[in-house]
């Protein structure tokens, strides 16, 4: 290899590589830990389970740290994010719905007591709301959705996502966004409507007769 | 479809032929405010004129009121943010 004359010593450019890794790490505190509640939210939805929550959500910034220079800067950074942990979900769940008996529970189970020891009143904190969050009836009716439904009134309902965004996370055009949206909300106001009736109360959609 | 007659000489004749089955198709993208001027325009008029439809947009706009209103956000854990923050400093 012919040496280039401008680069005389080695540090320097370790110099620059470091400093570059220091941008890399700035940019991705500012823009992707701030959607940490977020993303922990919908893993909440996905997994039902506040450990696999946590898991779910850790591998994903884990992952999307990796690839962070693949990030198109100025696009929506939590929804790149969300589709990271959709996609963690499904390989996930995929691969321990075929071999349930290689997954080492032992390990990770060690792995979350150690972390609750130290942070055992927030975990309890949190597993108690999860606990009254499913005696819910919002929560039971939006879970008791087919799950293509649930999952498109998620994203747009409560993280509120634009339509083109959610279409590129359930990879289907937005034209099954809306359907899904609208086939989606009218099961879920027959299901309210039927929590609503168990308490004695009319369902305020249908006028005087 | 029954709005392709070769007369249209504007948007609004071509709109107001909207149909229930055309309305139900933008009834989500119009809760969400995500309809184009123009369909926004044939929505509107479509939902002035059908009872039907009106009710079915208001229903639906409730039931999006009320998921907003009621599902519980969770903060993330303190141990899943320091962890998240330790993960991205010394992965390099
Ligand atoms: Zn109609």
């Amino acid at each position: 290899m012919p040496s280039s004359p401008h680069k005389k010593d080695t540090p320097e450019p370790k110099n620059t590589l470091s400093e570059k890794e220091k941008i890399k790490h700035q940019e991705f505190q500012n823009e992707a830990v701030g959607h940490i509640n977020a993303l922990y939210n919908y893993a909440l939805h996905l997994t039902m389970n506040p450990d696999d929550a946590h898991d779910l959500v850790q591998e994903t910034y884990l992952k999307a740290y990796k690839f962070f220079d693949s990030f198109e800067k100025g696009t929506n950074c939590k929804a790149w994010l969300f589709k990271i942990l959709k996609n963690n979900y499904i390989n996930k769940f995929r691969k321990n719905a075929r071999e349930p008996g290689k997954v080492d529970y032992d390990l990770i189970k060690d792995f979350y007591h150690s972390i609750k020891d130290t942070q055992s009143d927030s975990d309890d904190l949190n597993a108690g709301y999860l606990r009254s969050l499913m005696h819910d009836e919002v929560y039971q009716a939006l879970n008791s959705l087919p799950e293509e439904f649930k999952e498109v009134i998620q994203l747009c309902d409560i993280e509120g996502f634009t339509y083109e965004e959610i279409a590129n996370m359930v990879e289907s055009p937005i034209g099954t966004v809306r359907s899904r949206l609208y086939r989606g909300r009218k099961l879920l106001r027959s299901r309210l409507n039927e929590f609503a009736k168990k308490h004695g109360y009319n369902t305020d959609d249908e006028e005087a007769p | 479809m029954e709005v392709s007659f070769s007369r249209t000489r504007n948007t609004y004749e071509l709109i107001s032929t909207m149909n229930c089955t055309q309305a139900r198709t933008l009834m989500s993208a119009a809760v969400d405010g995500e309809l184009t001027l123009k369909e926004q325009e044939g929505f509107e008029q479509h939902i002035a004129g059908c009872s039907t439809c009106f009710s079915e947009f208001k229903e639906a706009q409730k039931t999006k009121s009320i998921i907003r209103e009621k599902i519980i956000r969770f903060k993330a854990p303190q141990s899943l943010i320091n962890s998240v923050l330790k993960l991205t400093e010394t992965t390099f």
